[in-house]
């Protein structure tokens, strides 16, 4: 789940027509965001092993390695909300009296 | 379990950082030697062994770069790591350079591994403040 | 690394002018020197400094931006001595003079050897400013993400 994602979102959407979107299947849900996990994994290992050039000398820019680790860290905290949010309705339809 | 958390990344760091601590020192010492006869500017000479490291850096082993590690910490406590720099006298604005060069790079690594540790953070906190 | 590719540059152009400033230093030192016993008159010296590769500068951008960094500062920088002619004073009375009453001078203008020292100032003044302002865009790279 990057940042980068939610910009995509936005753009599939033609200006001034209303679609009916298709209901999404669980199982697209799931595939969809255990590929979004990946991505996020990779960026994380990625933002880490630029610190770790940086260290060594091997690195690139200062701005290169701090953007790197910021932008993990904010795909990061979007990944751990939606966690939460789905989570929380989990819980609360689990709550509802049949 | 808290030195896994930090994980190889903090311990290349944390070398990284105390190069930079030693090479500040070397500086000052030759800004107040600068008027002594006779005294030789000094410099570090470490980054060819952390050089070295960049092999491991590839390898997906974090064992193979943290034994590295180890090894050159302990080189980087040895007297050998200062070395004299010819017979000169010592030039302050060289000197500066190194030192402005030196203080950038102790922050920017600083910097670096507390986004690194925040990361980690908002994993544990569940992006619960 | 960037930054420390911008402090290389500025580093050697400040050793440049500290080099231009002896030599003005010694020029002005030697300004009422006569020949020595072996007849060498003391030559006004000028430093000269010639960029790296200026032709392909377009290259070197392409290679840092490839990570392999140039730095396009003063590559040589030679001390050369001018060829003017000395001034010649007429002083009978001095133990240098020649056969025609003329004591040799080195040919400094001290005017211009000034204008040099001020010029040269100014120039490490510049390249001091170079680097504090490369130093001040690494410290706000590194404030990326901060919060205020």
């Amino acid at each position: 789940m990057t940042v980068d994602a939610i910009g995509a979102g936005l753009r599939s959407d033609a200006p001034g027509t209303i679609q009916a979107t298709e209901p999404t299947r669980f199982d697209d849900f799931a595939r969809w965001l255990d590929g979004e996990l990946r991505t996020l994994d990779v960026e994380l290992r990625g933002a880490e092993n630029t610190l770790r050039e940086f260290a060594v000398g091997e690195g690139r820019s200062i701005h290169h390695v701090m953007m790197a680790l910021e932008k993990a860290r904010l795909s990061l905290m979007l990944a751990v909300q939606v966690r939460n949010k789905a989570l929380e309705a989990y819980q609360e339809i689990m709550r509802m009296q049949v | 379990m808290i030195d896994e958390l930090g994980g190889v990344t903090a311990a290349a760091v944390k070398l990284a950082l105390d190069a930079a601590t030693l090479r500040h020192q070397v500086i000052a010492n030759n800004v107040a030697n600068a008027e002594t006869p006779g005294f030789a500017p000094a410099r570090v000479s470490f980054e060819a062994h952390l050089a070295a490291a960049r092999a491991f850096l590839d390898v997906s082993d974090d064992r193979a770069l943290r034994s590295h590690l180890d090894d050159l910490t302990a080189r980087l406590a040895s007297p050998n790591a200062i070395r004299r720099q010819g017979e000169g006298p010592v030039e302050l604005d060289a000197e500066m350079v190194e030192l402005a060069d030196n203080s950038i790079r102790y922050q920017a690594l600083l910097e670096g591994i507390s986004k690194q540790m925040a990361i980690v953070r908002t994993a544990i906190e569940e992006g619960r403040s | 690394m960037d930054y420390a590719t911008a402090f290389a540059i500025s580093a050697h152009g400040m050793q440049v002018e500290k080099l231009r400033l002896d030599v003005i230093a010694l020029n002005l030192a030697n300004a009422n020197s006569v020949a020595g016993p072996e007849g060498d008159l003391y030559q006004p010296l000028r430093v000269v400094s010639h960029s790296r590769g200026v032709r392909s500068f377009a290259l070197q951008i392409g290679d840092a931006l490839q990570r392999i960094s140039l730095p396009g500062g003063p590559a040589g920088s030679e001390v050369s001595s001018l060829d003017v002619e000395p001034r010649r004073v007429h002083e009978p009375s001095h133990p240098a003079a020649d056969a025609d009453g003329y004591v040799s001078y080195p040919g400094i203008n001290p005017v211009s050897e000034m204008l040099h020292l001020i010029e040269a100032t100014r120039a490490y003044e510049a390249n001091v400013r170079a680097l504090n302002a490369a130093k001040t865009m690494a410290m706000r790279a590194i404030e990326i993400g901060r919060a205020r």
